[in-house]
């Protein structure tokens, strides 16, 4: 419930508080959203490798119930990501996509756990799959570094987004940034208690039956 | 003992062709196809030859990996590997350099076709291109026996496979041919030398992951 | 030499082996029998470390074997259902890579010889794909004759054998016993387990419902659980 309200409040002041940059308007207004969610979407890939790791460590169905959970939020948020960039880009650069690093790389990473997906389905018997998936979730993570740098490398003439060093940007700018990001860990916070809620459930029905 | 292995995967492939055909019947097929669609000028040909290159050396790779695994599968072989006393890192390792190896194998088939077909004139110094090939065949054999073994067991395996592989090799996809258009357009090395640095790395750093965590994908 | 406990294996959430448990001893010939799809076959290929349990230990040796490094299962010969060998490669080929991993170095007379002892003296050196069933389970009684072992896996012993073959088997079957080799068998014929094996096991319902020496058990009671 907490979450909902603060959710709503920061919509509210993004809209509100935040001061216009000059010459991108509103559409620069996403900057608090598309961030955010950017970092706690490979915050959440983050926490699949580790969980894949420990599930491989000692096979508790915990594991592999965050490791899931973290993949579909993860993955949610990447989308979201992908969605709310080219929405930012039109306005700004005119196109809807460009193959600037950060978001090439997001890309990449959608795909791979597009994969991960499919082979939670098709892999096999779930006892399986849960293994191949945490070993796929390392892979992965290992993988985003040798990526990123990679495509930033790749074509120069694509500069990463308006490159702001945070720290030394107007704090009128900092603060609501902050708080958004702050907003949107709690709400992913939320929603990754709340998805393994339900996998404990369905684990459990599983046993039942 | 990996060299009983990669002796082994090298006779099956002696008796059977199955994985030099289809990866070399498949690169030919594709330098067709791409110049039946993009009938182009040579100066075009040559712009995009190093891309179009690793690109049908990467679906061929898919589909020689695929086989590859399929031997095993074949009468349950793979169970007298994996039962055996062998460290499944070591079976990685011996899939790593069976894999590279027929496709290099492939490539000595695939490559003058190509050169012929996209009307290319070479550097001299194909040495250097060489290496670089060897080293982008590592790579994707490295990340292609991980994930094959992850693939092996799946339903719809030929599928799962190529979509597993293609975003996790995309860095290496994209060093190889960064190099390959360096020494392509005679540029001096030293100004591409990172993109080789970046290949090596990528190499290293998935053999020794696949090294690592290949036991827990071998058992059903 | 071998402890299992506690061994859990399901499968799409249906457990197959639900907290099963026993020992093996040096010397100790074992029929494993139950009904069709009672988890026999995949609890020998969990003993083999070809399937991983999702709960349990398999210790060989004082060793976990999934664990452990893979020197530790030295000794461990697994001979499946299927032929668990390379189509496309000859019998001998076969054999020698079998030997080379598992830490033996082939003598190609050696080879030769045995494929001749169990009746393989023709086409040893065709792809053995065109072999029938019966050729290709004569040629796992040559793979236990060639390679090291101390614990034998056997699936089905004489499946696909005729006469002739089944013959040859017992041959084999009965100078390791007479070695006092440690064999775990899964046999659906209860009587040549009964006579041959000292202990035999049924396993149903995920656990082994009987675990007794052969001698003290009665061939109805066997008969009832595999109904």
């Amino acid at each position: 419930m907490v979450v909902i309200v603060a959710m709503a409040w920061n919509i509210y002041n993004i809209f509100t508080n935040t001061p216009m940059v000059p010459d991108q308007h509103w559409a620069q207004k996403i900057f608090y959203i598309h961030v955010p969610i950017a970092w706690t979407g490979f915050l959440s890939y983050f926490i699949v490798m580790v969980a894949g790791m420990l599930y491989l460590i000692n096979k508790e169905q915990k594991w592999d119930r965050l490791g899931l959970a973290a993949a579909e939020i993860g993955t949610l948020f990447v989308t979201l990501v992908l969605i709310t960039g080219p929405i930012w880009a039109k306005p700004i650069w005119g196109t809807w996509w460009t193959w600037e690093p950060r978001l090439t790389t997001t890309l990449i990473l959608f795909l791979i756990y597009v994969g991960y997906f499919m082979l939670r389905s098709f892999g096999g018997h779930p006892e399986r799959t849960s293994r191949y998936a945490a070993v796929l979730g390392i892979i992965a993570f290992i993988d985003v570094p040798i990526i990123f740098y990679s495509v930033q490398l790749w074509e120069e003439q694509f500069q990463s987004h308006p490159q702001v060093d945070i720290t030394q940007q107007n704090p009128d700018i900092v603060i609501p940034f902050l708080i958004s990001l702050i907003i949107f860990s709690m709400l992913f916070s939320f929603m990754l208690r709340f998805r393994i809620h339900i996998l404990k459930i369905i684990d459990l029905r599983n046993k039942l039956k | 003992m990996i060299w009983s292995l990669v002796r082994k995967d090298l006779l099956l492939e002696s008796r059977t062709k199955e994985i030099t055909i289809s990866m070399l019947a498949f690169g030919l097929t594709m330098i067709m196809i791409y110049a039946l669609a993009f009938s182009a000028s040579p100066a075009m040909y040559r712009s995009f030859a190093p891309g179009l290159f690793w690109v049908i050396i990467l679906f061929a790779s898919a589909l020689g990996l695929h086989r590859m695994f399929v031997l095993e599968k074949e009468f349950d072989a793979f169970s007298l590997s994996i039962s055996a006393p062998v460290d499944r890192g070591i079976i990685f390792l011996a899939k790593w350099i069976s894999g590279t190896i027929l496709l290099i194998i492939s490539e000595t088939v695939i490559i003058p076709p190509f050169v012929m077909f996209m009307g290319l004139s070479l550097p001299n110094n194909w040495l250097i291109m060489i290496m670089i090939i060897i080293i982008g065949n590592l790579g994707i054999m490295a990340v292609g026996s991980l994930v094959s073994g992850l693939a092996m067991r799946a339903k719809m395996s030929e599928i799962l496979l190529p979509i597993l592989l293609f975003p996790l090799v995309s860095p290496l996809l994209i060093a190889s041919v960064k190099a390959t258009n360096g020494w392509f357009q005679g540029i001096p090395f030293m100004n591409w030398q990172f993109w080789v640095l970046l290949m090596i790395t990528f190499v290293v750093v998935f053999a020794l992951l696949g090294y690592t965590i290949f036991d827990h994908i071998t058992e059903e | 030499m071998l402890a299992v406990a506690n061994i859990k294996k399901s499968f799409y959430h249906n457990p197959v082996l639900n907290n099963l448990s026993f020992k093996v001893n040096d010397g100790d010939v074992i029929a494993l029998t139950g009904k069709n799809g009672a988890g026999k076959s995949t609890l020998l290929r969990i003993l083999a470390r070809i399937s991983q349990p999702d709960g349990g230990t398999v210790i060989y040796n004082d060793v976990d074997i999934f664990k452990a490094q893979a020197s530790a299962r030295r000794g461990i010969l697994y001979l499946g259902n299927e032929p668990g060998l390379y189509p496309s490669l000859s019998a001998i080929e076969n054999i020698e890579f079998a030997s080379r991993i598992h830490g033996a170095l082939p003598v190609a007379e050696d080879i030769t010889t045995t494929l001749k002892n169990i009746g393989l003296s023709e086409q040893i050196n065709d792809p053995i794909k065109i072999y029938s069933k019966g050729m290709l389970q004569r040629l796992k009684y040559a793979l236990a004759n060639l390679l090291p072992w101390s614990i034998l896996f056997f699936d089905e012993p004489f499946s696909g054998l005729d006469i002739e073959g089944k013959n040859l088997a017992l041959d084999c079957l009965n100078t390791w016993k007479m070695k006092d080799r440690t064999m775990i068998f899964v046999t659906h014929d209860v009587e040549w387990g009964l006579s041959f094996c000292n202990r035999l096991f049924l396993l149903e319902a995920g656990s082994l419902k009987i675990d007794q020496s052969a001698d003290s058990i009665d061939v109805k009671t066997i008969m009832n659980g595999l109904q």
